[in-house]
């Protein structure tokens, strides 16, 4: 019930949010209503967690037990943790957007917002193969329109043409290899599936499975060399849904990749994704070195952490019993660390935009001294990314590197190159902020600029403080991170004997 | 049986081979929405094989429902980006690079 | 606001200082700080942590001192406040640092200096110089931390494997590893991992390239850098593991070449160097190099020795050159000249240090330098105990250059040059003063440098001891050679005046400008990083069959994968 009213909320919030906006015309006021409905949906994501910590079955009344919904959805931590991660963006992204945008179809931004939120809720808390897909597919689409939404330029509709066919493309491969699934066994519920595929185990049949699964779903986690639309689209969207499509999409699609490949069994694609994120990381780290725009430079980057949190992935798949848990904890907290640094400097780009209407680093230059705050934060975002303490990025990258130490051997190895990774990406986040905050102002820089408005700094300047306060104090994440950890290693075959080793019990 | 999950396997690949050839829009979208049946099919297959054929029925017209709300979306963007380029070629779509 | 930061250093100093009186026998208590990897946040008091703390404390309190007249004029620029947040949070990184009982409180502290040490480099932002040195260093010494956090992590793991309940503690892990329960293998990864990550941060070779550029910061934090914090980190790291890695047969040899290849590279560079403040630079690798290779001896007392003493006189050199620039407003010494008249004070400190570095008897670094030799011999290092002779004659050939091209011989300088004001001469006198006696000390220091450290080999020394020891030892004519040298080319070069740049100049630039030739090393693999970018590029055509085709690519690629590992 209460998961289902988390999303429901959402879903119907928007709905509202667009018949309010289409009426009032109100930025204020539809900003308000989707802020209160992603407060509401919180809300319920926090009694969700009340219910699990008291071990107790959700309290579903007697005539919503009998419906099917009960097996369509089912709460875990898994699906809180993104949850809350997703809510606390989407609220900071409906404020910022509140003054942010300006335009007369408002009521259409903040329904498709809520939209895409409520898919993300949904995934992680999805029960069966199909409901996933749905709410993948919801997530999509709102955010194919919201990538597109400044439809009177060129580059919004090139890129959400672009993103819109890969995407759609990749989701269907990952129909069709749920679809197979379902012809083998005829269900499609996670907790029964890995039984019920014991005997596939090993098979060609299974392995194609999973290689459209790893590839369908891949696309929307930018793994390379899926990841093409990923600079176009994060580029070209407004600024307050790039952030959402950094920090928290891409992460949502791989939540979905790893939902369905733990459903799939034991086949040993663990090694494969280490494989993938090593590709993934240096191919984004790389490109990001010759971008001159500023957002499609943390695009690039973008690819690049999702490296950083596949290989944990990776890591924890491939080897259960060594790296299940710490592998999946390191990569959970930097889904929530890069939530926060990515969605900020994605955000600190956007104010920049807003002020000088340009993306060009160059043309940015000084920008953070005229702004100091902005400055101030944009430092902390990118030293975040760069994963240098006491910024949030770094605690997350310990915790993937413990993993990598665990697994021992060619582990390490997987470390120093994921090391070596964050200080490649030094050299282009060093050279952001050396233009942006530190360069020579342009003498052809009209003296005055107009303000920010106190709703555009107000979520970038919460952002910062809480990246800070992450890298600080980590364990504040760790709180959300670790129950999610715990079941997905419980999930694949991490067990308690494991969790005890690695010191949780 | 194998026929139909052939087939179905076959509309994938060919709708796969479409969006990986074709130089135009509407034949790209076209392209999606033959692997889109393919997926069909192969569900209606596991209905049947399955015994499970009430669950595959819901499950395709689901599906259906979400081509519809892509289809839709995509012409959308189709008819906007030839507003821009006055071409339906995706050779106009080609500045984003790099 | 100044006024306060001073007042924060100067409690800091006295707290530092208190401490190394203050040190018992008992581990200070630590709060947990994230329960859910059982890292606390520990301190302990352990004798080379204290005593590099104090250095920290006391001498960046000095140079706070020293910036309230020296940074006036930049002050008009750029806004203090950023200036003194940042030194401060050096500093007190620096005693934290050297203070963390525990790896992880241990990492975040490093990095930390390093972004301090970044963001001051780039101080004056609107230099380009300025901020690219600033990158420079954060980089390349972050390039070294990839060890560090490797080395960390294996020895967490390996920690965690053993069921330990402190699994990041420094000294439960030296004692793991003395006891043979960290598998070799892993000990090795951890032991080349922190020897990187102590050459990043110490800048030994072949990471050596970002401190000389670091040059561009503002004189007092050049002081902090290269005398109180950043470049001690990796001398305390070796030396505080040391106990671990000796086990391992290779690690001991390497760190004293490393240290001595150094030594000798840098003061090379050193002899041609026209820059005063790059002099400097070189020096302190070349006396880093020194400190590495007293540890690559297992010889704690001599490292840490010679890095106090190191700290204090680098300190006044620095200090002193700060002074030079404030009155000459240029860098390169070709420029400067008979500055003795005009800046006494000045004058004579600088003169007291310059003796220091050379290992002149009796002043501070002679001895410290001496206890280096002493080790490595002891030791059985002959190769790299030869290398550093030589490098002491070219140490004092070059400190008297130094010297000489500043102060002595005729005016060369345009500006009209004037003693410094009290704020800058007083932190002069003082660490003048230090520089002459620390050395007396080495009873009391080498008794507390042992405290807490149940795994370090301390010899205790009193300075009776010490006087014997060294002038009752061959080594002693390194100490006469360098008197010999000052007295040899003060009698030659006040007759045939210092030697003048001329052609050769040009070369000596690009050999010191490219730091050896090991710019272009780096520069090399920048390089070759950026063109591997832009052929990566040239894959993202942005044609929308080329990304689906990428698609079906990946999906053949992952099966392939699958298909080859069955």
């Amino acid at each position: 019930m209460e998961v289902l009213l988390a999303i429901a909320i959402l879903s119907g919030a928007a709905l509202l949010a667009y018949v309010v906006g289409r009426l009032s015309r109100s930025r204020m006021l539809t900003g308000f209503i989707a802020f209160v409905a992603i407060a509401g949906s919180g809300y319920m994501v926090y009694q969700i967690w009340n219910v699990l910590q008291d071990g107790m079955p959700l309290g579903w009344p007697s005539a919503w037990a009998q419906t099917r919904l009960q097996s369509y959805l089912v709460a875990n931590y898994l699906g809180i943790f993104l949850a809350g991660t997703a809510l606390l963006l989407a609220a900071l992204v409906a404020v910022y957007s509140m003054r942010y945008m300006h335009r007369r179809d408002i009521g259409k931004f903040y329904a498709l917002l809520l939209l895409m939120t409520s898919g993300i809720v949904g995934v992680g808390f999805a029960g069966d193969l199909f409901t996933l897909y749905v709410l993948f597919e919801a997530m999509s689409i709102a955010s194919f329109v919201l990538v597109a939404f400044e439809r009177e330029e060129w580059e919004p509709i090139e890129a959400g043409v672009k993103y819109l066919v890969i995407s759609t493309v990749g989701s269907l491969l990952a129909l069709l290899g749920i679809s197979i699934v379902f012809s083998w066994t005829g269900t499609l519920d996670l907790a029964a599936l890995p039984s019920l595929l014991e005997a596939q185990v090993g098979s060609a049949q299974l392995m194609a499975v999973v290689a459209l699964i790893i590839v369908g779903f891949g696309v929307k986690a930018a793994i390379v060399p899926m990841h093409t639309w990923l600079p176009d689209a994060h580029s070209a969207a407004p600024s307050g849904i790039s952030a959402m499509l950094s920090g928290i999409v891409i992460e949502a699609g791989l939540i979905t990749m790893l939902r369905a490949l733990i459903a799939l069994g034991t086949v040993n694609y663990g090694l494969l994704l280490v494989w993938l994120a090593l590709v993934t990381m240096f191919v984004g780290n790389l490109i990001a070195l010759r971008q001159s725009d500023l957002k499609r430079m943390f695009a690039y980057s973008s690819v690049a952490q999702m490296g950083y949190i596949i290989m944990g992935v990776g890591l924890a798949l491939g080897y259960p019993t060594l790296a299940g848990f710490s592998g999946m904890r390191g990569a959970l907290y930097h889904i929530l660390n890069h939530a926060v640094m990515k969605g900020g400097a994605f955000l600190c780009a956007g104010a920049f935009l807003w002020i000088l209407g340009t993306r060009d680093i160059r043309k940015l230059s000084g920008i953070g001294r005229k702004f100091p705050l902005m400055g101030i934060c944009f430092l902390i975002f990118v030293l975040a990314l760069a994963g240098a303490p006491p910024f949030n990025g770094w605690f997350s990258k310990v915790l993937i590197a413990k993993a990598g130490a665990d697994v021992g051997g060619w582990g390490i190895f997987m470390v120093v190159m994921l090391v070596l990774n964050s200080v490649i990406s030094l050299f282009y986040y060093l050279d952001a902020l050396n233009t942006v905050v530190f360069g020579p102002i342009p003498e052809d820089r009209p003296r005055t600029l107009k303000p920010l408005p106190f709703l555009v700094v107000l979520p970038i300047v919460a952002l910062a403080a809480l990246s800070l306060l992450l890298g600080v104090l980590p364990d504040a994440g760790l709180v959300l991170v670790d129950p999610a950890a715990e079941y997905v290693a419980s999930l694949i075959g991490g067990g308690v004997d494991v969790l005890v080793a690695a010191g949780v019990h | 049986m194998t026929a139909y999950a052939a087939a179905g396997l076959a509309l994938v690949t060919i709708g796969l081979y479409a969006t990986i050839t074709r130089t135009n829009l509407l034949q790209i979208i076209i392209g999606l929405e033959i692997m889109a049946r393919g997926i069909s099919l192969v569900f209606i297959l596991g209905g049947a094989q399955s015994g499970t054929m009430s669950a595959a029925q819901s499950v395709v017209i689901t599906l259906i429902l979400i081509e519809a709300v892509t289809v839709a979306i995509a012409l959308s963007l189709v008819v906007a980006a030839y507003h821009h380029n006055k071409s339906l070629s995706i050779a106009a779509l080609r500045r984003l690079k790099g | 606001m100044k006024a306060y930061s001073v007042l924060v250093g100067l409690v800091t100093a006295i707290l530092t200082v208190a401490l190394i009186g203050a040190a018992g026998d008992q581990p200070l208590t630590a709060v947990y700080w994230i329960p859910g990897i059982d890292a606390t946040f520990g301190l302990q008091l352990t004798g080379i942590g204290m005593f590099v703390a104090a250095v920290a404390g006391c001498i960046g309190f000095l140079a706070v001192v020293y910036s309230l007249k020296y940074m006036e004029d930049l002050e008009r620029e750029y806004t203090p406040t950023r200036y003194y947040f940042l030194t401060i949070l050096f500093i007190g990184s620096m005693i934290a640092l050297a203070l963390a009982d525990n790896f992880l409180v241990l990492y975040v502290f490093w990095e930390l200096i390093g972004f301090c040490s970044f963001a001051l480099i780039a101080y004056e932002y609107k230099r380009a110089k300025a901020r690219q040195a600033g990158s420079k260093a954060f980089i390349v010494t972050r390039f070294g931390d990839i060890g560090l956090l490797v080395g960390i992590v294996v020895l967490w793991s390996a920690m965690r494997n053993l069921g330990a309940d402190q699994p990041f503690s420094i000294s439960g892990t030296i004692s793991a590893a003395l006891s043979g329960q960290i598998p070799l293998h892993l000990l090795t990864i951890a032991g080349a991992g922190f020897m990187a990550g102590a050459i990043g941060k110490s800048a030994q070779f072949p990471l050596h390239v970002w401190l000389p550029d670091a040059m561009e910061a503002p004189t007092t934090i050049s002081a902090l850098i290269h005398a109180a914090t950043l470049v001690n980190a990796g001398i305390y790291l070796c030396a505080r593991t040391l106990p671990m890695f000796a086990v391992l047969p290779w690690w001991l040899p390497m760190l004293a070449w490393v240290g001595a290849i150094s030594a000798t590279l840098t003061a090379v560079l050193a002899l041609v160097e026209k820059d005063l403040k790059r002099v400097l630079a070189f020096s302190t690798i070349s006396q880093l190099g020194y400190m590495m290779a007293a540890v690559g001896a297992a010889s704690v007392f001599a490292s840490q020795f010679h890095l106090l003493n190191h700290a204090i006189f680098k300190a006044l050199l620095f200090l002193c050159a700060g002074s030079v620039i404030h009155a000459t407003h240029t860098r390169n010494m070709y420029e400067m000249g008979g500055l003795k008249r005009f800046m006494p004070i000045t004058h004579v400190t600088f003169l007291i240090g310059t003796m220091a570095l050379a290992g002149i008897p009796l002043f501070n670094g002679f001895w410290s330098k001496d206890a280096v030799f002493e080790a490595l011999l002891g030791a059985g290092q002959t190769g790299p105990l030869v290398l550093l002779i030589i490098t002491a004659v070219l140490t004092a050939i070059y400190s008297w250059r130094m010297y000489w091209l500043t102060f002595q011989a005729e005016s060369r300088t345009e500006a009209h040059p004037h003693e410094s004001p009290w704020q800058m001469t007083l932190p002069l006198s003082l660490l003048g003063l230090g520089t002459l006696i620390s050395w007396l000390y080495v009873g009391d220091y080498t008794s507390k440098l042992g405290n807490q450290l149940p795994y370090h080999e301390v010899d205790l020394l009193e300075v009776g001891e010490l006087w014997h020891h060294t002038f009752g030892s061959p080594l002693i004519i390194i100490g006469i050679l360098a008197v010999a040298i000052f007295v040899i080319l003060g009698v030659v070069w006040s007759k045939r005046g210092a030697p003048v740049p001329a052609g050769p100049q040009m070369w000596a630039d690009l050999v010191t400008d490219t730091k050896g030739f090991f710019d272009w090393f780096w520069g090399f693999w920048v390089v070759l990083m950026r063109a591997v970018a832009s052929v990566l590029s040239l894959f993202q055509t942005g044609d929308l069959n080329y990304n689906s085709l990428w698609l079906a690519i990946g999906f053949i690629a992952v099966l392939l994968m699958f298909l080859g590992w069955g």
